[in-house]
């Protein structure tokens, strides 16, 4: 009878992490974002209980660098001890935000059904169902934050190294797990390694982490895959998040199942208002595209930055002050489950610049003298570091990434103050 | 026109206006605009001075739209009048350094301006100021287009402003780019640029996107982040120590309790041992004293015993009942044995009366010797029966007792008995012929004597036998005492059964004696026992005396004591510890503090850059603004050339702008000279001219408010009083100019200048 093995691939929990991008924590939701992680984590533990999964594995990144509360902390651990109450082991490898070195005093807090892959040479486990092996595990975790250039993480972690590790009972088990935190292709940083080493060790599937999306390098049947974070802690980590599923049996492909954990999902919207006549159609619409874009996700609470776009004569009334703000709380009024973090305003007044650009006017001269600025952005850029030094303050690098956009949106900030009554 | 088309704001109309919800209601620009629509160009008519400086209570007055001239000598007021205008619009001078804040003793400044429209002189407005922090009261709008800087340096011209012209950049900025085509000024939107990148640096707590602030912010939640994640830390560090400590407690706890128990034991066994200790001592008492009644109980018997006779004293009932037969049966047989001999020696009595009888009547001779005979065989028959019965049992008892005498005394009684018996028959058979007859019948009656006499021989023999052999019997059934008597055995047999029965209750006694000492010896064997069991029980010597078990118990306190002081304090910093832990494990502060750092760190980045963008928005408007004014400027220097030129008869000519940005004055040669090197008098003039060409070529700047030129034509010569008469002249066509001096001269020549053209002039004296 074809044997099969059923396990939890999970990663990049990141428990502790504050939640990034945020404007500001609105009372209504700060508990909940507060809670986030660790419920998205106690959901990965039921998921793993209620599917009766053979093990769990955790591919890294565990805690955030972001050292956590001890309450969030006691959560990881009483999550593993439920595990543990259903008889289900869990292999743990650590990755670059939580590497062995910060572990070291936290060890006696793990119960006896957690394996840490060791962080020196890579190390082996063997899982076994009613006496008879069913799947050896092989995983090296960091040693530090950083994984050193000259070495692959890789190395050494095959199923033949395995076997010869655990002795002859493992050569029996049909399935192999390879456990990494690496950033394979799409982090040259973090311990990268090349596909092609994974695919020749031997492995039935290798379970990663690191890039918090998850892939799989084959829909049909998943060799290498990672799960993505269980809970996107980032306004830029939109979409479903979640932990997979996976199933192994001999003579059939691999499965990878989603499973969504996350407890608040992230989404960043650009709303064309151009259609809209008025404000409420502008609240309707808005609504309508928080709908349909939680539609594709499994989750329900979404916390979105929501940009009106489009050229409309609206952006006179939105311009004004406390306009924006109001249908920003009009919207997170009209659906609790909505949080809008932040709705920026970034329509256009139907200005035919061209127009303007061949007026003798001063619109026109400061068009021009835009654009002439816009075209030098490393004058633009020296310009503004300059400015930031003389008043002593430090230009972060990211206040000028997308420097045309900005460039584009203080041509716009003048254009509508000259064209407006909002200076006086 | 198209830019009217594109650049007019249209306001939609909403119909739904957000602002609703929202509980401030702000001025909606629709209404500042329509204010603004509805305010007519108006000009100064009245200064109404309530307390100013020196001033109190008076109103100078009217002043006309063009050229005014305020006319009066020295100290009359006419500083103190420019400072109340300056001041009523743009706040009284705070007191600083040495400056006159025109501020009168006992008396708050206050007055107002009272203006009216320029086409319509019954449309009035007042501006009205009192204490600075409530500002301006009034219409206000009168001043909405002029600062405080543009008026000090455009508006109030005195001897000493028009040397130079400060902030030569901005002002020219600011009224060249007046009426550029837009909405708003270019230098308005300009300074509200500089005042938004001054909001991203002000340390004002209402400046939310301040970076000054945010950083701040920052840095302070910073520091309570690090607070927070040393608390975690220490949370940890305190799960570890309880971590740690647990096997302790754990062990010290069962110590603890082992000890107790022992403690516990130890006295248990303790009381226990007392008690058995004190059960034994009044067992072995009892057991002394049953010893002895046992003793007792068993002489007793043994008395008894003796006394009764060891057959008696061990004759079973049924053996009693079988003697006592056998008693009774050699009763009955002795009874029938002596009736026989009684009935013999009846018969024998009579058979011997009988022949006595017949003797004597046969023989009445002498009855006496018959009687004699008679009574001598009688008497011979009653010795030998004496003879016999004592010589008999007398020979048996003395051959049984072995004693010679005794049987020979029997034997020769028994001997005398018969020889008597003899005799008595020798008497009797001496024959009695005469008495044949009666011979015979005294023989018959002999005969018959005789043979009773034999019978009763017999029946004494039997008698003896039985005598012996009851004798015997009884001695045989132990009854030696009886010594023959059937009664006395009877007497010895009750006796012997109430000995008996005396001595089962003896037995009995003694029997119940010697179990409870049975018992008694087994309670103490296992009290014996139990003894040791409890010593080892509690680990003490089997025969550990309470002295021990007090020394073991006070060690087994004070290691008790010792460890209770041990477990106690491992409890209490393990109480500590869990309390402290699971309150952490409900504190939430430390990922709160994170997300609130996190949203100022967002707030940051993003009001970085909106500064960031604010800095290009600057820079393009600043570019565009000279841009403007190099467009602009021609035509503006052209204006102030052809004043100075008016001024000066001549003398100069131009005013242009070097290459850097500096004024420049050109001569009738069109030579370009630095203004510091101009006579005093020239200089006032070239600024003079600038202004001018300035003010009137941006109408749009403070529109509404008067020129105040105090005596600033002291310094000219007379021809060029006269230009600069002509020159203010032209800028009264376009604004309200109020000239103040105290030379009637200056007078003079305004009011020449004003009647070579069609202007009027309005002249007050103070």
């Amino acid at each position: 009878m074809a044997r099969k093995l059923t396990f939890l691939h999970a990663a990049d929990l990141h428990i502790g992490a504050p939640f990034r991008g945020m404007r500001e924590s609105a009372p209504r939701w700060a508990d909940q974002l507060t809670g986030a992680i660790t419920d998205a984590y106690d959901r990965l533990i039921s998921t793993a209980i209620s599917r009766e999964v053979d093990f769990v594995v955790i591919a890294g990144d565990i805690f955030d660098s972001a050292r956590s509360s001890y309450a969030d902390y006691r959560r990881f651990f009483s999550g593993l001890e439920r595990l543990e109450e259903a008889s289900i082991p869990v292999y743990l490898c650590l990755g670059n935000h939580d590497p062995y070195s910060t572990w070291e005093q936290d060890f006696f807090a793990l119960p006896a059904n957690a394996t840490v892959f060791d962080a020196v040479a890579p190390s082996f486990a063997l899982y076994e169902r009613d006496g008879e092996p069913l799947c050896v595990l092989g995983g090296r975790s960091f040693l530090n934050n950083v994984w050193p250039n000259d070495t692959s993480i890789a190395d050494g972690i095959t199923r033949a190294n395995a076997i010869a590790a655990l002795g002859e009972k493992a050569a029996r088990a049909p399935f192999a797990v390879g456990v990494l935190h690496t950033g394979l292709t799409f982090d040259p940083h973090k311990a990268p390694c090349d596909p092609v080493v994974l695919q020749s060790a031997g492995m039935s599937y290798w379970a990663l982490g690191h890039i918090h999306k998850l892939w799989v390098d084959s829909e049909d049947d998943p060799r290498i895959a990672y799960s993505g974070c269980i809970q996107g802690r980032d306004i830029r980590e939109v979409g479903r998040r979640g932990v997979g599923i996976v199933t192994l049996e001999e003579g059939k492909p691999n499965r990878y199942e989603f499973v969504s954990t996350a407890s608040i999902a992230w989404q960043q919207l650009m709303v064309d208002v151009g259609d809209c006549a008025n404000v409420s159609a502008v609240v309707d619409k808005v609504m309508r595209a928080q709908f349909d874009v939680n539609g594709h996700m499994r989750c329900d609470k979404m916390i979105s930055r929501i940009a009106l776009c489009g050229e409309t004569p609206l952006h006179e009334l939105l311009s004004q002050p406390g306009v924006v703000d109001d249908v920003r709380a009009a919207l997170i009024e009209s659906y609790p489950a909505f949080y809008v973090d932040a709705l920026t305003d970034a329509t256009t007044r139907p200005v035919d610049r061209e127009a303007l650009i061949e007026e003798n006017l001063f619109p026109g001269s400061f068009l021009r003298t835009a654009r002439e600025q816009r075209a030098c952005p490393d004058e633009l850029a020296a310009y503004v570091q300059r400015e930031f030094l003389e008043r002593n303050m430090v230009l972060p690098s990211e206040a000028l990434e997308g420097l045309d956009d900005l460039a584009a949106e203080a041509e716009n900030l003048v254009l509508d103050m000259l064209v407006r009554g909002e200076a006086r | 026109m198209t830019e009217e088309r594109i650049l007019r704001p249209r306001h939609a109309a909403p119909d739904f206006d957000p602002r609703e919800i929202a509980a401030e209601s702000q001025p909606t620009p629709e209404t500042s605009e329509a204010r603004h629509d509805q305010a007519p160009a108006s000009y100064l008519q009245y200064m109404r001075v309530e307390h100013f400086g020196a001033l109190s209570c008076r109103t100078v007055g009217p002043f006309a739209p063009g050229l005014n001239v305020v006319f009066g000598p020295n100290e009359a007021g006419k500083s103190t009048l420019a400072a109340f205008t300056d001041g009523v619009m743009f706040g009284w001078e705070e007191a600083r350094g040495n400056r006159n804040t025109y501020k009168p003793a006992g008396a708050n400044r206050a007055g107002s301006l009272l203006f009216a429209a320029k086409d319509d002189d019954s449309a009035t407005f007042e501006l009205h100021r009192e204490r600075n922090a409530d500002g301006a009261q009034g219409s206000t709008f009168l001043v909405e287009d002029i600062d405080r800087a543009t008026y000090r340096t455009m508006f109030w011209l005195t001897s000493d402003e028009l040397r130079s012209l400060n902030g030569a950049g901005d002002m020219t900025a600011r009224f060249l780019t007046a009426g550029s085509g837009t909405e708003t000024s270019p230098a308005h939107a300009l300074a509200a640029i500089r005042e938004r990148l001054a909001r991203f640096t002000s340390r004002a707590a209402s400046a939310k996107e301040s970076l000054v602030n945010l950083t701040a912010e920052r840095d302070q939640l910073r520091a309570r982040l690090n607070e927070a994640a040393e608390r975690a830390d220490a949370l940890r560090s305190q799960a570890r120590e309880l971590h740690d400590i647990e096997p302790q407690r754990r062990s010290l706890n069962a110590q603890l309790e082992s000890t107790h128990a022992a403690i516990e034991a130890l006295s248990a066994a303790r009381a226990g041992i007392d008690k058995i200790d004190a059960e034994t001592m009044s067992l072995e008492a009892e057991k002394e004293r049953l010893h002895d009644e046992e003793r007792r109980t068993v002489a007793q018997r043994r008395m008894r015993m003796r006394a009764t006779g060891t057959q008696l004293a061990r004759m079973s009932g049924s053996e009693d009942r079988a003697v006592r037969e056998k008693v009774e049966v050699l009763g009955e047989r002795k009874a029938k044995v002596m009736h026989a001999l009684e009935t013999a020696q009846d018969a024998h009595r009579n058979a011997t009366a009988a022949y006595e009888a017949l003797v004597e009547s046969a023989d009445n001779r002498p009855r006496e010797a018959r009687g004699h005979r008679l009574l001598q065989i009688g008497v011979s028959a009653l010795l030998f029966a004496l003879l016999i019965v004592v010589g008999v049992p007398l020979f048996v008892q003395g051959r049984n007792a072995g004693s010679l005498s005794y049987a020979s005394l029997g034997l020769v009684m028994v001997f005398f008995g018969l020889v008597l018996a003899a005799a008595a028959l020798v008497l009797l058979f001496k024959p009695d012929r005469r008495d044949e007859e009666r011979k015979d019948r005294i023989d018959e009656a002999m005969r018959a004597m005789i043979q009773s006499k034999k019978t009763l021989e017999a029946c004494e023999r039997e008698a003896a036998e039985m005598e012996e052999a009851i004798t015997a019997n009884l001695e045989k059934m132990g009854l030696e005492e009886a010594a023959g008597s059937l009664r006395r055995a009877r007497v010895l047999l009750d006796e012997a059964k109430d000995a008996r029965a005396e001595m089962a209750l003896d037995r009995q006694r003694q029997q119940a004696v010697s179990m409870r000492v049975d018992e008694v010896e087994t309670r103490l064997e296992e009290l014996a026992r139990q003894r040791i069991a409890l010593c080892e029980r509690a680990g003490a010597p089997a025969d550990a005396d309470d002295e021990t078990f007090d020394q073991k118990l006070s060690e087994l306190n004070l290691s008790r004591a010792e460890l209770l002081e041990r477990t106690e304090a491992v409890n209490m910093r393990w109480g500590e510890l869990s309390q402290e832990l699971a309150g952490g494990a409900d504190e939430h502060e430390f990922d709160r503090l994170k997300t609130s750092y996190q949203t100022v760190l967002t707030r940051l980045r993003e009001a970085t850059r909106s500064f960031a963008k604010t800095l290009i928005a600057q820079r393009m408007l600043e570019e565009a603004v000279s841009a403007w004014e190099a467009q602009s400027q021609p035509a503006v220097f052209a204006e102030a050339g052809r004043l100075l030129a008016l001024m000066t008869r001549g003398r100069w000519t131009g005013v242009t702008l070097s290459d850097d940005g500096e004024v420049r004055v050109l001569d009738d040669a069109r030579i370009a000279r630095e203004p510091r090197l101009l006579s005093l008098g020239t200089c006032q003039q070239l600024y003079l001219a600038l202004r001018i060409s300035l003010l009137i070529s941006a109408p749009g700047v403070g529109a509404n408010v008067p020129v105040m030129a105090d005596d600033i034509l002291v310094n000219f010569d007379a021809a060029r009083r006269e230009g600069a008469a002509r020159a203010l002249l032209e800028l009264a066509r376009v604004r309200q100019v109020i000239f103040f001096t105290c030379h009637e001269e200056v007078l003079d020549v305004l009011s020449r200048a004003s009647s070579k053209t069609s202007d009027g002039i309005r002249s007050i004296a103070l």
